[in-house]
């Protein structure tokens, strides 16, 4: 049956049949095929129970919250004050692209537009500073990814939701990785440029009253990021509170710079809503398929044959990190997550891991995922943006990042408290 | 086809509308529960349903964007095979993909249907101190979606008259897979 379920899922995802339908006909599919009961019939109320779940509301909260900073012309005077702060570093604006990556994922849900809008603004810079291009274009790609781990990350709501796992937890478990992974990026454009001084390219030295200037580039982002995730941590606000405190502030914000109109609020509208029913299609269907699957039994039937491998409990999540790694290198990363966490996480909690450390761990690997070919969208957006010169010099340029990316999953391993010190503070 | 054709772009206007109108909701509930947390935070009061009507209003605003989500290929599909596939392999996929969310989607909405009608018959109410007509949301929820199988009948159609033309470009700019250019140029 596991088998069949499989095989069903590769065939319709390789024809290219859209997520959504794909998880879908799989429920409809399997439940015809292996279920005397009529378990399909339930897909009415578990749409309507699960489109209007109050803690789901936070995924159109915080995309429309991102599309409002990007429309409202924030992001590009936050890169701007980037530059003077973070410029004077070996690699200079590399370490910009990685904190306004860092600082815009933070508000933002889409990684495709953190990497676009990023991208945009700093390439110009490749050639005015003579940088190495191909790690240039690494820095923009990976940093990125940096959204799906920071909070309030949308992930993180969707895998809170699929496994019953309290998502102000997993926002408190995403911080400091978050951090030190971006810490690692910047640590690897360090080395790098040490290495081989000309990639660096003209560093950006700055003045204090320089770096003081650009700070109401900076301020708006980084306050917005504190009303939403200090009102989760401060326990005011659920996350769907805080998402929708955040949408306001944006909103009070961009009346503020006198950017608020009609037309822009329209596309922002316009973006909000079209990702929202495109994803929340995808889980609705996600959440019927799993009903199935747990229904069917086929859940526990991949348990059963995990433990029946016989491996330790490290040897068994090796092979976890390593099926994730191989997985995303051909899947989109959203459609990976609803897949294959209702699956994995009961296999991963039976053995001992801690369902929150295992939800960093995985965001860590979807981010991996964003960067891995030759299905790795970020590569494309950045090349997309670039307009010209090969594929292969972002593929390249990426692997570096590639690394960190693995070395963050050892830290992760070996120091699981990196990811559950500050929840278990406050819980 | 010429009618289809203008069809479709009837309902790609009122679809925009539609999304506005969803998009307006939900700033409208991000007040409302922006208003919740402030007055709870200060007073200690709580202001009832306004995390129920904020889930009533995100659950219609899904469905009524369902329709512009379709129209403007939002939909995600895993391209590492179709890239490789000559273009009337890549029309079939696209018309056939096409097929297979329409009719998920009609079959999520014939059972909503029922769940109206339950809702309607037996005159439901939410187990919650709103005690909210459920028929009342779940009538524009379902009208969402129908009106999202309406727009996906349409574009069917187009595609099989493409087909029977060999008109490859116009499927593919229909409900083919957006290049990344497209994809960038929506969401920035």
């Amino acid at each position: 049956m596991l088998a069949h379920a499989l095989l069903m899922l590769l065939g319709l995802i390789v024809l290219s049949v859209p997520i959504a339908a794909s998880l879908g006909w799989l429920g409809l599919l399997m439940s015809y095929f292996h279920s005397i009961m009529p378990l399909h019939l339930a897909i009415g109320d578990i749409a309507w129970q699960n489109s209007t779940e109050f803690l789901l509301v936070a995924i159109p909260m915080f995309i429309l919250l991102g599309e409002l900073l990007l429309r409202s012309g924030i992001t590009e005077r936050m890169y701007n004050g980037m530059v003077q702060w973070l410029g004077w570093l070996p690699g200079g604006l590399m370490h910009s692209n990685i904190g306004a990556c860092a600082l815009f994922a933070a508000t933002s849900g889409s990684s495709v537009a953190t990497a676009a809008t990023i991208g945009t603004v700093a390439l110009p810079e490749v050639e005015k500073r003579g940088y190495n291009e191909r790690l240039f274009l690494g820095t923009i790609a990976a940093g990125g990814t940096l959204g799906i781990l920071i909070p309030p990350s949308i992930n993180l709501i969707i895998y809170g939701l699929l496994t019953d796992t309290s998502v102000p937890e997993l926002y408190l478990a995403g911080f400091i990785p978050g951090m030190v992974l971006a810490g690692l990026f910047m640590l690897t454009v360090i080395v790098a440029c040490i290495y081989r001084r000309e990639w660096g390219g003209r560093a950006n030295h700055s003045s204090w009253q320089d770096k003081i200037d650009s700070l109401p580039g900076l301020l708006p982002p980084l306050g917005i990021f504190a009303v939403v995730v200090g009102s989760i941590y401060a326990g005011i606000a659920t996350p769907t509170e805080a998402a929708a405190l955040g949408v306001i502030a944006a909103i009070g914000l961009a009346a503020w710079n006198r950017s608020l109109t009609i037309p822009m609020l329209k596309r922002a509208i316009e973006g909000t809503m079209r990702t929202t029913a495109m994803i929340m299609l995808i889980i609705l269907a996600a959440i019927f398929l799993n009903f199935i699957l747990g229904a069917l039994g086929v859940t526990q039937a991949l348990a059963e044959f995990i433990t029946s491998l016989g491996l330790t409990p490290m040897q068994t999540m090796l092979l976890i990190i390593g099926f994730y790694i191989v997985l995303g290198c051909f899947m989109e990363t959203l459609s990976m997550l609803l897949t294959t966490a209702p699956l994995i996480t009961p296999i991963v909690i039976a053995l001992g891991f801690d369902p929150v450390w295992f939800g960093i761990l995985l965001m860590v690997l979807l981010e991996t995922a964003l960067i891995t070919p030759p299905i790795g969208i970020n590569l494309y957006v950045v090349q997309g943006i670039r307009k010209s010169g090969s594929l292969n010099d972002i593929m390249v340029g990426i692997l570096p990042f590639v690394f960190a990316m693995f070395a963050m999953i050892g830290l992760l391993l070996v120091f699981p408290n990196m990811a559950l010190w500050l929840p278990n503070l406050f819980y | 086809m010429a009618f289809l054709e203008r069809l479709l772009k009837g309902i790609d206007g009122f679809s925009l509308r539609l999304v506005w109108l969803s998009g307006t909701l939900l700033i409208l509930a991000a007040f409302m529960v922006t208003i919740d947390v402030i007055v709870r935070k200060l007073f200690g009061v709580t202001m009832a349903g306004s995390d129920e009507i904020t889930g009533y209003a995100f659950g219609i605003s899904i469905m009524l964007s369902l329709s512009y989500a379709i129209i403007h290929r939002s939909n995600i599909r895993i391209d590492a095979a179709y890239q490789h596939m000559p273009k009337i392999v890549r029309a079939i996929l696209d018309i056939f993909g096409m097929i297979l969310l329409v009719t998920f989607i009609g079959f999520v909405a014939y059972r909503g249907w029922f769940l109206l009608l339950d809702s309607y018959e037996y005159g439901s109410r939410a187990i919650t101190p709103l005690r909210t007509p459920l028929a009342i949301p779940q009538t524009i929820w379902f009208f969402g979606m129908a009106f999202a199988v309406f727009t996906g009948a349409v574009l069917i159609l187009i595609g099989l008259g493409g087909l029977l033309k060999g008109d490859w470009k116009l499927i593919n700019e229909r409900m083919g897979i957006p290049t990344v250019d497209e994809q960038i140029e929506d969401e920035t």
